[in-house]
């Protein structure tokens, strides 16, 4: 066992390696921001000194904090509800062979549709409040998490089925042993896409659908011409993006412990 | 055509790609279904074989499956049958039989070819089948690792008596391994020859120096380029 | 062709939604006015074609603009990742920081900077295809096989050469993967580049919206939708035209 422990020390030691550098990098980037911006006197409506959004950040504390629960609300409730629907269907797909040839292709296409874009429709049809935002958010995970689950589940070759075969293993033993870990993969890439398109589609939706919430704060912040509160709330809303992203990374990196040939 | 494994009998099947050696075993194995004739597996249908699990199969690809690690995977029969499974070998044991004892709780994508084959033995065995199926188990090994894995092969089949089947297009280690030797031809597939491989048991490197073995694949080489006569290469 | 039969049962599925959904407006006679019947809608696209088609040319053209500003940025980045791959580790973080930066939250400011007009629609359909293209390209480049690679060396081959006949032909399949997902990617960002404009098809959408016409709004998601669409199916064709040695690469989506 020892050389196992000592990958995985190994592993966190480039963890923290790789940790230092990009805050280093973050670091540089915005000392270089405040650096150009004083030197320059770039204009506050421009480019607002990272100090001044900063100072924006504290004095807003209270209704950016309040901005940024609501959406992460709307977001995890609509990724959840986006997953789980998703999911279901694929699973029902993946066992009917006819649905399953259509479905995959309709799925796709269905997938690039520009859902962001649709927005004010769904505002006309399910009216101005949270159900928009969720219902946003719902589809936006929806599709990654039918497509993946219905790739990943038909994932496992000839081989491994024949293999279940032989074993005359019944048909909850291939899912719970071959199918739903081969799709494990497919999904974790799926989460990464749709964890911060999730927090996306809900700030979109309070554009049109909302008057509280990230999305709705940077639009008004910007229409008040509070600058420094606008940007504020950008860099908030920018932040929980990426800890959506790499929530669902991290959560990928401690389940996927096997090398994955996938995309 | 007839073909017959005796109890405890090793009889190999040897022949041109696409004769339909590898489709003959997935006939016993029950993964393809046969249009007319009649396989008897331990004195029932493949079917029922199957879900008696008289078979154990190892594939050209291991198929290990990477999210659990050797011991589960040789496990896997098991927990499949459930308390369906008439007293299963020790897979612990079985892991010290091919020589996995200390991977136990490796990996299997850490595992070589030739070890990762190893586990795939072990998993076709824990049930205790009447009758070992191979098709090309060490085809993708090289060379050196494949004389060895097939005279690891002969120990873990001498200690647990099974009869086995296996398909390959390598003559010697066909000869090697087996009591009898089939040679089927292409298009239609065929036996048609039989050679029984006079070798003692049991069997180490040196036969592949002996007289009888020479003689043995000569005589098999010369039957299988007869099969193909008149098929370009 | 296993794909086209089931692009055949796709259509036919969508012809039949489309069908039931006109059965059932009949039925209930107008009692939903916010989801008209497909033939109201149709009717609505012909009324505003005029419009409709006078607010999509200008998304057309940042659409396009924007998938070939941010295709050709993110195939520069590719290349130079690969060029120096000691780049890639430290700056991939920040792309993938960049790529998260919400695209809604970008449009008010570009808006700011460069006011109402095609550049800020423009920018923000880059923004969205450039991400795919980069993260492709990148693996495109280096997808090239070291057999491949070693038989040019003995052919001595220059690296103008290696480019043209193994390098580039080996990133075909990703990188028409990554214009599958940029294009309508940029459709997409030009449209919420536009909501806070006074032009194209994201203005008329919000538009139609704030002014509660229901029939213009889904006139004009539907033509948005089939342009997006469109700009997919385009790509998958040039695809199966252009890489016709192999099955397409499976892209970053």
């Amino acid at each position: 066992m020892g050389p196992v422990r000592e990958g995985r020390d190994m592993r966190s030691l480039r963890g923290i390696a790789t940790l230092f550098r990009d805050a280093t990098a973050v670091v540089a980037f915005v000392a270089i921001w405040q650096l150009v911006t004083v030197l320059l006197a770039v204009p506050v409506f421009l480019l607002p000194q990272p100090v001044v959004i900063a100072q924006a950040f504290a004095t807003n504390l209270d209704a950016i904090g309040l901005a940024l629960a609501q959406t992460t609300a709307e977001a995890a409730v609509g990724f959840v509800g986006g997953n789980v629907l998703g999911l279901v269907l694929a699973f029902v797909f993946v066992r009917s062979s006819l649905i399953s040839r259509a479905g995959l292709p309709l799925a796709i296409g269905l997938r690039s549709v520009p859902l962001i874009a649709l927005t004010p429709l769904l505002t006309i049809l399910f009216g101005f409040g949270v159900l928009t935002i969720v219902v946003m958010a719902v589809l936006i995970s929806f599709f990654p998490a039918l497509v993946a689950g219905m790739t990943g589940l038909r994932a496992p070759g000839a081989d491994a089925l024949a293999l279940m075969r032989v074993l005359d293993a019944p048909e909850r033993v291939v899912y719970r042993r071959l199918r739903i870990p081969a799709a494990l993969p497919y999904l974790f890439a799926a989460f990464k896409i749709s964890a911060p398109a999730s927090v996306l589609a809900a700030m979109v939706a309070e554009w049109t659908a909302a008057n509280s919430g990230l999305g709705y704060l940077i639009i008004d912040a910007g229409a008040r011409y509070r600058f420094p509160l606008m940007w504020a709330a950008i860099v908030a809303a920018t932040a929980v993006a990426v800890v959506a992203f790499a929530a669902a990374a991290a959560a990928e990196r401690r389940t996927i412990h096997w090398p994955v040939e996938t995309a | 055509m007839t073909l017959e494994v005796h109890d405890h009998e090793f009889v190999a099947l040897v022949g041109p790609s696409g004769c339909g050696k590898s489709t003959l075993l997935r006939l016993v194995a029950d993964l393809d279904t046969a249009t007319t004739g009649a396989i008897v597996v331990g004195g029932r249908s493949p079917v029922d074989a199957r879900h008696e699990r008289l078979c154990g199969v190892v594939f050209q690809d291991p198929v290990l499956l990477p999210w659990l690690d050797v011991l589960a995977n040789v496990r896997l029969p098991m927990e499949v049958a459930g308390g369906g499974a008439a007293a299963p070998a020790d897979p612990m044991a079985l892991i010290e039989l091919v020589g996995l004892g200390r991977f136990a709780h490796a990996r299997t994508w850490q595992l070589s070819g030739g070890m990762r084959q190893r586990a795939a033995i072990a998993r076709a065995l824990v049930l205790r089948p009447q009758i070992l199926l191979l098709d090309e188990p060490f085809g993708a090994l090289d060379e050196i690792t494949r004389q060895r894995m097939n005279l690891e092969l002969l120990r873990i089949w001498s200690e647990r008596r099974t009869a086995a089947l296996m398909v390959t297009h390598s003559i010697g280690e066909a000869v090697f391994l087996a009591d009898r030797v089939l040679v089927m031809s292409p298009q239609p597939g065929r036996i048609v020859a039989e050679e029984a491989v006079p070798l003692p048991r049991p069997r180490a490197i040196e036969t592949f120096a002996s007289a009888d073995f020479l003689e043995c694949v000569s005589r098999v080489t010369r039957r299988l380029l007869g099969a193909v006569e008149g098929t370009p290469a | 062709m296993k794909g086209a039969r089931g692009w055949t049962v796709t259509l036919i599925v969508l012809v039949g939604v489309v069908v039931l959904w006109e059965i059932a407006e009949r039925l209930v006679a107008a009692r939903f006015p916010l989801v008209p019947a497909p033939s109201a809608i149709g009717g609505a696209i012909v009324r505003f074609a005029t419009p409709i088609w006078l607010n999509l040319r200008l998304t057309l053209i940042e659409s396009a603009l924007g998938l070939v500003s941010g295709s050709l940025l993110g195939l520069a980045v590719a290349a130079v990742f690969v060029r120096w791959p000691r780049l890639e580790r430290s700056l991939y973080n920040l792309i993938v920081t960049i790529h998260s930066i919400p695209l809604v939250a970008v449009a008010p400011i570009l808006l700011i900077w460069f006011g109402v007009g095609i550049t800020a629609p423009t920018i923000v359909a880059g923004l969205a295809c450039f991400f795919p293209m980069a993260v492709n390209a990148t693996r495109g480049l280096r997808a090239a096989s070291a057999s491949s690679l070693d038989l040019m060396r003995a052919l001595d081959a220059s690296q103008i050469q290696t480019f043209l006949r193994v390098r580039g032909p080996a990133s075909l399949p990703y990188v028409m993967a990554a214009l599958k997902l940029g294009a309508p990617a940029a459709v997409l960002g030009a449209t919420v580049g536009e909501w806070l404009g006074t032009a194209g098809v994201g203005y008329l959408l919000f538009s139609a919206m704030v002014n509660f016409q229901v029939e213009l709004l889904w006139a004009t998601m539907v033509i948005a939708t089939g342009v997006a669409l469109a700009g997919y199916l385009l790509f998958s064709v040039a695809e199966r035209v252009l890489v016709a040695w192999g099955p397409s690469a499976r892209g970053e989506t």
